[in-house]
């Protein structure tokens, strides 16, 4: 019988070098790696995600392959967000007539309803700022027309290949999946979906 | 064993106090001191080296105390310079009001397997109290451009790093969740939240 050795090994970045805690790489914390190699944490990143959203393009096998341009900043760049970052949330309010949050529609797939069941509508998109989540009311602009809707399901965009890291699917600076089930809903890309 | 704080010179029992450098302190100077000097949540594994290359054994949150590191004839002049940013926030913040808390997250609470549906519609917004104690009871308070949102406690609970755990008060420089009954989209990470 041999004795069984351990050794403890730390899982975090080490410091963050914006707010002083550890950048925890644990459970989808979200520990950046910066472009000049500091380390900043995942609730820093997760304050300017809006600023800097994730984005998505074709790789060579053909899936689509999440970058973050949050990684493309350094240090004194992040910082810099994120000391605007609230001042960039108000603009941004403001200019979307002060919705809590929106979401810009991508792409619609509508299932119809049949004689006992009503149509469901899956639905792609981004969360432009602010967050969303399953069983919340929210509001469809449809060409400048307002129409009330609830979120039956919300959930990680399938059709990325990398899974989005954030903790709770809905959060801004994400793709995400709207499912809603309701009848005469009109909804096209480029339509809003937002909470007040 | 009785011990003397090295902040206030009080007799106190070793098993209630914080072990610092060449001496310790009494829970009351730790609580005056968390304002500049909050504890860091980290995760570590144990990894088992048992010539089966490494498998993971545990991976568990641990809180470090950045106190136990301070020097025990450092304490009194640590514990005037917290009382001297105490008062620098107080004049910043607001001398009426009863706390201030900086947003980190905000999220509806999921359910998990075998809990009551009541937690469902429950909001929960983590982040840290930078100035002040938090209880269960009050309102908290966000400044937006086009006008202040309110809304009232339910909860307060303190995280252990993994899950969060009710409990009668977050004090000042601790890490928690203010826990709310309806959605509060108007709250976003990086916000501060005034507690009146
Ligand atoms: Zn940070
Ligand atoms: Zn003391």
């Amino acid at each position: 019988m041999s004795e069984v050795k351990t050794k403890i090994e730390y899982l975090d970045k080490g410091t963050c070098e914006v707010c002083g805690r550890k950048a925890l790489v644990v459970r989808k914390l979200g520990a950046k790696d910066l472009k000049d190699g500091s380390v900043i944490c995942g609730d820093c990143a997760r304050k300017i995600r809006f600023m800097y959203p994730v984005m998505y393009k074709m790789n060579k096998q053909n899936k689509l392959e999440a970058k973050d341009p949050i990684k493309e900043l350094n240090l004194d760049e992040a910082k810099e967000a994120i000391g605007n970052a609230m001042q960039k949330l108000e603009d941004m309010r403001e200019s979307n007539g002060f919705h809590n949050a929106v979401f810009r529609v991508d792409e619609v797939n509508i299932k119809k309803g049949g004689l006992f069941s009503k149509p469901i509508a899956t639905i792609t998109g981004y969360v432009i700022y602010g967050r969303f989540d399953k069983a919340e009311y929210c509001k469809i602009i449809h060409d400048g027309v307002e129409q009330e809707t609830r979120i039956a399901e919300l959930g990680d965009d399938y059709r990325f290949s990398t899974p989005v890291t954030t903790i709770y699917p809905g959060e801004a600076g994400y793709p995400c999946l709207i499912t809603i089930v309701q009848k005469g809903l009109n909804i096209k890309p480029g339509d809003l979906i937002v909470k007040d | 064993m009785q011990e003397k704080c090295s902040g206030c010179g009080t007799e106190i029992e070793e098993n209630e106090c914080v072990a610092c450098e060449g001496g310790y302190i009494c829970q009351e100077c730790a609580k005056k001191l968390r304002i500049l000097f909050p504890k860091v949540l980290t995760w570590q594994k144990e990894i088992d080296r048992a010539g089966r290359g490494d498998v993971d054994v545990e991976e568990r949150a641990i809180w470090l105390d950045p106190l136990a590191e301070a020097s025990s004839d450092e304490i009194p002049e640590m514990i005037k310079r917290a009382d001297e940013e105490r008062n620098a926030r107080r004049q910043h913040y607001g001398a009426d009001n009863r706390a201030v808390f900086i947003v980190d997250d905000n999220h509806k609470r999921m359910k998990y397997p075998g809990e009551s549906d009541k937690v469902l519609g429950e909001y929960v917004i983590m982040g840290r109290v930078v100035l002040g104690d938090i209880s269960g009871n009050g309102e908290i308070a966000v400044s937006r451009r086009n006008k202040v949102y309110t809304k009232t406690i339910k909860r307060v609970e303190l995280t252990t790093g993994v899950i969060l755990t009710k409990t009668d008060s977050i004090d000042e420089g601790n890490y928690g969740a203010i826990v709310v009954q309806e959605d509060t989209p108007f709250i976003y990470p990086g916000d501060t939240l005034i507690i009146r």
